[in-house]
């Protein structure tokens, strides 16, 4: 029987390797490809799911060695829809990659009426993040010098009201860290995807704000699929 | 699970025949040209002719068939393959000056080598476009290009061209004592860029596979490798004297000519919408 979590894990399954197609190609290319999927396959779109064996096959044959890397960007960006942390394996096809999507989302899904996948969400987020704050600066640093940072910032924002003022805490972070800064916001965001169970790619020039506002977003999605506040157990 | 049909034309027929025809018109144009070469040798007048009026003429088509998938293909801002095929298309508009100009100093003003001359900066700022087209084209696979094995690729490409490059620097700099640095200079760029050429084109072989999108291209970068080989030997030729027109290694040169043209036609013949991936 197809859940709709099911359904949906297909449509996130299709918007991924529409993205992906689209990127490392061209939309023209994505185009092309659905049309064929269409006249020679009898493939819509919408059934890519359904029919993903053919679909791959159909993809080697007109990309060649090339297509493992366009299967895993598919994978890589379904898993980051859900916040999965994806991990390379060299044997693995996309259907692998999507079973194995699909079984680690399935216990959440409130259609099997289970619960027992208890992951952080957006209720445990503002803890969660002064946790990161405060020990990605005391690793970075050590205690001493930890202390007296938060002394600096707190009177910038008290950290109990940290999540209300976002933007002034970004703004404090720069001005006491300088041009450590951005190596300060990175540590901070993995240290709280960390604790948040979401996987982290770092990318270049990215600022702490925006890592929060991926992170939330993820969260949101896990809400969505059902899963449990992690402060429910 | 439904099977995968072949590839068809744009009537939706497969066209295996045409394909196979294209293809033997290309083996037939190299396989004449390299007889023509064999039994010419004792001509020198005509094999003058031959040697410095045929490159214009291939370049010419290759250039043309660069233009025509150019078009199909079309210009867009900000289109991954529009950039690519725009690539291509320059570096084999200057490698066409680069012949035409070789063809003017040798027939026209009847300088039997004229190197260096205009003609090698045409040749040398033709391959910044071509490896551009190549990077741009291979950059979003580069996962694939960092693997171990193509690195290992890449590793033997720099051992083999850094082997001959030892056997041919000091040769040459021996046989050019006293002579201008400028030829040497310039004789020995043709194999320093080709090695680059080659590093960025080899390993998207392994990438393209049988892909049939990919089947253009595979075309070109092939091109490219036999100019690397008819490079090398023009180099070392042309540096130690022993270089004449019509010399054997030319046809290197010709058949790259055919190959890009191939490559390009390829494109062109794909067309657009379905068959683009055929």
């Amino acid at each position: 029987m197809i859940t709709h979590d099911d359904h949906e894990i297909d449509d996130a399954l299709i918007e991924s390797m529409d993205e992906s197609i689209r990127s490392l190609l061209s939309q023209d290319i994505l185009d092309a490809f659905h049309a064929n999927l269409a006249s020679k396959q009898s493939i819509n779109p919408e059934d890519i799911p359904n029919h993903l064996p053919t679909v791959l096959v159909l993809l080697r044959k007109y990309f060649g060695p090339s297509a493992e890397t366009i299967e895993r960007t598919i994978a890589q960006r379904l898993y980051s829809r859900y916040g999965i942390e994806f991990q390379k394996n060299e044997r693995y096809q996309l259907t692998d990659y999507v079973k194995n999507a699909r079984d680690k989302l399935k216990p959440a899904a409130p259609i099997s009426g289970s619960a027992s996948v208890n992951l952080p969400l957006r209720d445990d987020f503002d803890q969660l993040f002064l946790e990161s704050v405060k020990e990605a600066i005391q690793a970075a640093i050590g205690e001493e010098s930890a202390k007296i940072a938060f002394r600096f910032l707190e009177r910038e924002v008290p950290f109990d009201k940290l999540q209300r003022h976002l933007p002034t805490f970004y703004s404090a972070l720069k001005r006491n860290f300088g041009k450590d800064s951005s190596i300060m916001q990175t540590a901070i965001a993995r240290k709280l995807y960390e604790k948040l169970m979401l996987e982290f790619i770092e990318t270049p020039n990215t600022e702490l704000g925006k890592y929060v506002e991926t992170a939330l977003v993820k969260l949101s999605k896990r809400e969505q699929l059902g899963f449990v506040n992690i402060s429910s157990t | 699970m439904k099977e995968v049909t072949q590839s068809t034309t744009a009537s939706g027929h497969h066209d295996y025949s045409r394909a196979g025809a294209d293809m033997t018109i290309v083996l037939i144009s190299a396989v004449v040209i390299g007889f023509v070469y064999v039994t010419v040798q004792g001509d020198h007048r005509f094999l003058y002719l031959l040697s410095n009026g045929l490159p214009p003429l291939l370049a010419f088509a290759a250039f043309a068939m660069a233009t025509a998938g150019l078009l199909r293909n079309g210009v867009r801002r900000k289109n991954r393959f529009s950039i690519i095929w725009l690539g291509y298309w320059l570096g084999m508009l200057l490698w066409f000056l680069g012949e035409s100009t070789w063809a003017v100093y040798a027939l026209w003003y009847s300088i039997p080598n004229p190197f260096p001359s205009i003609a090698d900066g045409f040749w040398l700022a033709g391959y910044a476009p071509l490896i551009f087209a190549i990077l741009v084209q291979t950059w979003p696979f580069r996962e694939f290009l960092l693997s171990r094995k193509m690195l290992t690729v890449v590793a033997a490409v720099f051992c083999g061209a850094g082997l001959l490059l030892s056997a041919l620097i000091p040769s040459t700099y021996a046989s050019n004592i006293g002579q201008s640095f400028v030829p040497v200079a310039v004789g020995l760029t043709y194999p320093l860029l080709d090695v680059a050429l080659l590093v960025v084109a080899l390993p998207t072989l392994f990438l393209y596979g049988r892909g049939t999108f990919w089947r253009p291209f595979l075309f070109i970068t092939f091109g490219l490798m036999l100019t690397f080989v008819g490079d090398i030997m023009f180099t070392w030729t042309s540096l130690n004297g022993t270089y004449y027109d019509g010399s054997y290694f030319e046809l290197f040169f010709h058949w790259s000519y055919l190959t890009l043209a191939y490559g390009f036609y390829l494109r062109f013949r794909n067309g657009i919408g379905t068959n683009v991936l055929e």
